[in-house]
């Protein structure tokens, strides 16, 4: 009893730490890195053109 | 302390990955995949959410360096309140609508954050100094994108041409072949335009200021009072800008000068001009002034046939302080064109100076002027050149320095009575 439900503890704590914290948060790094690279991009190519 | 990291952090990520990277034993694939399915859309609602949170007025003016000073410039304008009911937000200007370069638009806030943190621009004085700054870069972003964020609602398509006055649809059109962007002409349409109160002190740095002597013509380089004796302080007018007097003596700090110009022989005849039946201001004198017969001397009247008014040829002996005078007017005339071709061609190829008459300009400057930001003296320097290169007095330049050289050769006058230029 005390060894499955300790795994079955982690199993719920390993996905709620993912898909709660640890994911979330590494998407919105990507996002910022993607938006500084494009500012970083501007800052060298001038501002975006049109069309 | 190797052995707590080893208990409190490694250990723990060394059973979190031994969990995640084997097959789940006691949850379900179902339960995974729902919960998982359930939390992207938590997430992104979420992220969007906040995303449109940061792209608000209310969020925007949350810092005070926007609430004190842009926000309350915007709410004079047609931007703020109109016939229609809609208004533009910071955001509709000023954040990119598409994903991409928003998303790099809310990064450069960073160094907004940076600025409000660390007091970069957090007093009036100091938005005031960075403002010429700050908005060449919206300047920049919008030239590049032809006004993107503006034709988001204004569409060259949708114009409707017939209810422009004529001259507003003429440049419309001519702006539409082109797909110019709007803030080639409507720069300031929202917020005040950065100050160009400088203009005029780089006006007196182009120009050499001279000590004036007695029996010599000078110009003025800045608009200055005009006194009736040495010690009043009571001003009797105002010299234009670019007038040339003549000094005909000195005393402590004030010179005193003969003007000659013409004025109208109606009212109080307030206002002396350079040439009979032109109107190019060389003085605005008060009535008291005006109306001394020690201050000004009738020489002659002729009636102008296209008016039909009587102009009288006057001189004007008066006192101004001996600061700011000039004897080189050609630097102040090329400081004048060059201002004239910068601010002008902003919008539209300017026209040729000698395109219209000097009687003309006045109308066509006045109404321009409110697109650009000239200060006051600048103003009336541009004016003068155009007046005194227009039409009216092309091509008889070489016949004036001629005039000029003989008068200057021939002392027959008492008196050094100021000559047109």
């Amino acid at each position: 009893m005390n060894d499955s439900s300790s795994s079955r503890r982690q199993e719920y704590k390993a996905l709620a730490l993912v898909i709660v914290v640890f994911f979330p948060l590494l998407t919105i790094m990507l996002i910022s890195s993607y938006g500084f690279l494009v500012w970083f991009s501007q800052l060298l190519l001038g501002p975006p053109g049109h069309g | 302390m190797i052995r707590r990291l080893t208990q409190n952090v490694i250990r723990p990520l060394k059973s979190l990955w031994k969990t995640l990277s084997r097959p789940a034993q006691y949850l379900s694939l179902g339960t995974i995949a729902i919960a998982s399915f359930v939390m992207g859309i938590i997430f992104w609602g979420g992220f969007n959410t906040a995303l449109e949170a940061t792209n608000t007025e209310a969020f925007c003016i949350s810092c005070h360096s926007m609430r004190d000073t842009v926000y309350p410039e915007l709410q004079g304008t047609v931007h703020w309140s109109n016939h229609s009911g809609v208004r533009a937000t910071c955001p509709d200007c000023h954040v990119p609508h598409n994903w991409t370069h928003k998303i790099a638009r809310k990064m450069q806030a960073s160094k907004e954050v940076w600025g409000a943190v660390f007091g970069t621009i957090d007093t009036p004085e100091k938005f005031e100094a960075k403002r010429l700054e700050l908005a060449s870069h919206e300047w920049a972003r919008l030239s590049a994108n032809k006004s993107l964020e503006c034709k988001n609602c204004h569409s060259y398509s949708s114009m409707k041409w017939e209810d422009m006055s004529p001259l507003a649809a003429k440049q419309m059109k001519s702006a539409a072949e082109r797909d110019q962007s709007c803030i080639d002409c409507h720069k300031g349409i929202a917020h005040h335009l950065p100050s160009t109160d400088g203009r005029s002190h780089q006006l007196l740095t182009a120009v050499n200021i001279s000590v004036p002597e007695v029996g010599k013509n000078y110009y003025v380089v800045l608009q200055k009072p005009v006194f009736m004796n040495a010690t009043s302080k009571e001003e009797a007018g105002m010299l234009n800008i670019a007038t040339e007097i003549a000094v005909t003596d000195k005393s402590d700090g004030r010179v005193e000068f003969r003007l000659e110009g013409w004025r109208k022989r109606i009212g109080t005849g307030r206002i002396i001009n350079e040439d009979f039946g032109i109107n190019i201001k060389e003085a605005e004198l008060t009535k008291e002034a005006a109306q001394s017969d020690a201050v000004v001397k009738v020489l002659e009247e002729k009636v102008d046939d296209v008016t039909g008014l009587t102009w009288q040829k006057v001189t004007v002996d008066l006192l101004t302080n001996d600061s700011e005078l000039t004897d080189n007017v050609s630097g102040m005339w090329e400081f004048a064109s060059t201002t004239y071709r910068e601010a002008c061609s902003q919008c539209h190829s300017q026209p040729e100076v000698a395109h219209f008459d000097a009687n003309t300009w006045p109308g066509m400057f006045n109404g321009m002027i409110a697109f650009v930001n000239m200060d006051d003296d600048t103003q009336n320097l541009v004016l003068k050149y155009l007046q005194l290169h227009s039409s009216t007095y092309a091509g008889s330049h070489a016949q004036i320095d001629d005039q000029h050289n003989q008068s200057a050769k021939t002392p027959e006058t008492a008196l050094p009575v100021a000559k047109r230029q």
